[in-house]
Formats: C-alpha cells, structure tokens, sequence
C-alpha cells in the first residue's frame, strides 16, 4: 500500500511542479503517438474505405491480413522496422534508427491495420442504398468519399481512438527502434520500463498515471467529438 | 415535344435471368408516365437502368438527343433526381440532407439556403430543417427525400414507389401536392406504383410491365381520377397548396 501511495504522492508532485524531465517525456510521447495516429489515419481510411466498396482479387486476402494486422505483436513490430532502419539493414542510409522517426514508423505500421479494419467495419455498415442515394444526388467519386466518410464518422473515430490506444500504450516497439535514449527517444512506456528495472516503483507508479491520464484525456476529447452531434 | 430518353434493343441479366427485355421506349420531355405490373416484373429496374444507377447488359440509352458517351455520367445524373420507395437519408439535420445535392452542384451558399427553405416549405417540412434525419416518422422522411430531389431543379426526375410506405391519408395529400409541384415546373417524370389511382392523378400514361417486358401502353383519365378529390384542409401540406 505505501508503495502505491508513494507512487500517487510521486505523481501529484511531478504534475503539480511540472517536472521538466518528465513532461518532456510526456511530450515526445504525444509528439510521437499523435503522429503515428495520423500517419496511420492517412493510409489507414483510404485503403479501408477500398476494401469496403471495391470488389477485385486478392480483396479477402488483404481483409484478413487487416484484420490479422490488428494484433501485430509490437516487440515483432520493432525487430522488423530496426532491421530495416539498421545501418546495414536496406534503408540504413536514412540512419533514423534510434530517433523518434523510427518510432513513428513502427507506431505507425502498430496502428495502420486497426484503423483499416475499423474503417472496414464502418464503411460496410452503411446501408448499400446510402451509395445509391449519393448517386442519385450527383456525387462524384470525392464527394461519395467525404459523404461516406462522413456517415461512418462514428466509426471511424472510434478507428482513430483504438489506433491511439494502440501505440501509445506499446513499449516493445518504442524499446527497439528509439533505443530509450534520454531527452530523446525516451516515451512514457519505455520510461516506466526503466525506472521498475532501476527499482524505483514510486516514479514508475507516476509515469504510468501520467500515462493514463494522457491516454484518457485524448480519448475523452475524441468521445466528445463522436458523441457531439448525437445528442443535438 | 422533343424526346428526353429513348431506349433501344435494352436487356438487363443478372445472375443468368432476364430482368428487361425493353426493344423500343420513349419519354418525351416533359411527359410523365408510370410504369405499373405486378413485382418481380422489372419497374424499378428499368427505373434504375435510365437514372443510371444501374449498367445494363445490353442496349443503347439516348439521352435528350444525344448517346450516353457524349455526356460524361454525372453530367447526366445531375439533370436527374430519384425518389427512392424507402427514403435514404444520411444522419444528418433535414436542411443538411436537402443541401447535399446542391453541394454536390457548387451552388453557392447564398442560393443553397434559398433553395432549401423554399423545397422544404413546398413539401411543408420547414419546421424540421434542423432536426436529426434519423428522427423522422415514415411520412416526414419521405416528404424530405422528395425535397430533397426537388431542390436540384432536375429535367427528369424517377419516383420509386415514393408512396407505398405512407398511410392512404398522407398518400392521397401528398401525392396531389408533388402532382401540381411537377406539373407547375414542368418536370419529366417517370414513376412506377402499385396504385392505379396514382398513376391516373400523377402521369399522363401508364405502361404496364410482366416478366421485364413491357406489353402495353394506355393513356390515362386524370380528369376522371381527380372528380372525387380527397380533401384535408387541416394537413400541413394542404396549407401549402398553391
């Protein structure tokens, strides 16, 4: 018990100071998380959106690989990206590897199946008259895109919280490809890592509100955005 | 009057059976027909097939005089609008869902808001502009779907069945109010029902379809149809006859 008020007394005072060291960490994670999400968002909701409306071979295939994508180990994640990323490996002369970039990338391939999938799901629950309606109406290929994307916007912020939540929460990955250097791939997973091998579960125990008070405060503004215009 | 679409040597197959058979059909510009028959006999297929939202097997389709290949497809579905028989509307308000297809056009603003508060006051469902689509009653949804087709200001416009979904009061108001609005803009219309009635208040002829073929053409007798009119003064849409 005291190991865990100390933890809480630790994480009220690192909060309250705003200690430099930790909210630089907490930054780089938002930094990096953030990004990742959004890169992912990019590839994620138009290839999901193709895979709901298109029909071509090869089409279940690529579904099950989304799918099977959304439990991508993130330890795995990052042993294949540091091979690519390493000086020897084939895209060793970008020398990224141990730098929040490579994080991104790895975070980014973590989350990319999830908002496929996601997208997948939402885009599919619309009703196929929907489509035809919009066609109806004179949509062009964009506007049916925007439209879509638009009916299915619960969905797909759902899709964007469960890729957030997703990577941020990952450390195998962050582990491999940014190295834990401090002041420059140091995340918040990776940082609680460290600090319960070092035995200091106090700092740890604060880390990891921190983390979950960063995770839940997106998420919250994310549910807040999905929600919004359901209760007008 | 000059020809809107012109149908020849025009089959529909899907999954090995023939939904149309259509050799020869006009609809003139300006006219209104309707296509009756009992289901399964491909109205609304052939609906589908000259609102382009269904390819045909084979055939040629002209469109106000000229080959499908010489418009380019949205260029043609935006001189057209659809009333489908199950209103589609996104979860949207009201005025959001009338405005997709005015959006869709790159009306400005200014004539977009114009537009939509006169379609929705002519289909008396202004009071609902800001309302969530979702929430509507089977009446209401449909009145803002047939707004929502009129505010396009479309050449030809395609009813599926637009009534079949309503009670026979709000049917037979709203049908006489859509009637006088297609009428006083001069609107090509081509609608298919399973009424008789509707056909003769609505549309000039009646073509009737079995087995995806159409077998015969009638004129019909709207004067005769409309001798026993169905007044309700006191619905919102009768208030709003003009």
């Amino acid at each position: 018990m005291e190991l865990i008020w100390d933890g809480l007394v630790q994480a009220l005072h690192v909060l309250i100071t705003l200690d430099p060291t930790v909210m630089e960490v907490t930054w780089l994670t938002l930094r990096v998380s953030g990004t990742a999400t959004l890169i992912s968002v990019l590839i994620g909701v138009p290839l999901g959106w193709l895979l709901a409306l298109k029909q071509f071979p090869g089409r279940n295939f690529l579904v099950s690989l989304a799918n099977f994508g959304m439990g991508l180990p993130p330890v795995v994640v990052g042993l294949w990206v540091s091979i690519f990323l390493w000086r020897s490996g084939p895209f060793g002369a970008l020398n990224i590897i141990y730098t929040p970039y490579a994080i991104v990338i790895a975070q980014s391939v973590i989350a990319s199946p999830i908002v496929i999938s996601f997208t997948l799901a939402a885009i599919q629950q619309i009703h196929p008259r929907i489509r035809m309606q919009l066609k109806a109406l004179g949509a062009n290929q964009m506007q049916m895109l925007f439209s879509l994307v638009r009916e299915a916007r619960l969905g797909l912020l759902a899709a964007v919280m469960a890729g957030f939540g997703g990577v941020v929460s990952e450390v195998g990955a962050s582990m491999m490809v940014g190295g834990n250097i401090p002041g420059q791939t140091r995340v918040l997973t990776t940082a609680t890592v460290l600090e319960v091998n070092k035995g200091n579960f106090d700092v740890a125990i604060a880390l990891s509100i921190i983390l979950l008070l960063l995770a839940y405060g997106v998420t919250a503004v994310l549910t807040t955005m999905q929600q919004w215009r359901r209760e007008s | 009057m000059s020809v809107a679409i012109e149908i020849k040597d025009l089959t529909l197959v899907l999954g090995g059976r023939t939904i149309l058979n259509v050799p020869d059909f006009q609809l003139l510009e300006g006219e209104s027909v309707s296509l009756m028959g009992p289901n399964g006999a491909g109205k609304s297929s052939l609906l589908f097939v000259m609102a382009l939202l269904q390819e045909p097997t084979s055939g040629v389709l002209r469109y106000f005089g000229k080959s499908l290949q010489q418009y380019t497809r949205l260029e043609l579905q935006r001189r057209m609008a659809m009333v489908f028989q199950k209103p589609m509307l996104l979860d949207l308000t009201v005025a959001e869902n009338v405005d997709l297809g005015l959006k869709f056009r790159g009306i400005n603003r200014k004539e977009r808001a114009r537009r939509i508060k006169e379609s929705l006051e002519q289909m008396a469902v202004d009071h609902l502009s800001r309302r969530r689509a979702r929430s509507l009653s089977g009446g209401e949804a449909q009145r803002v779907a047939i707004a929502q087709a009129l505010v396009v200001e479309p050449e030809i416009i395609f009813l599926d069945e637009p009534f079949s979904n309503l009670d026979k009061e709000i049917r037979e108001e709203l049908m006489l109010h859509i009637d006088q609005v297609l009428r006083k803009k001069h609107i090509t219309t081509m609608m298919v029902t399973h009424h008789r009635r509707e056909a003769e208040i609505m549309t000039d002829s009646l073509y009737w379809m079995e087995d995806g073929v159409i077998i015969s053409r009638e004129s019909t007798d709207r004067a005769a149809a409309l001798c026993e009119p169905v007044s309700y003064p006191n619905s919102p849409v009768g208030k709003n006859l003009k």
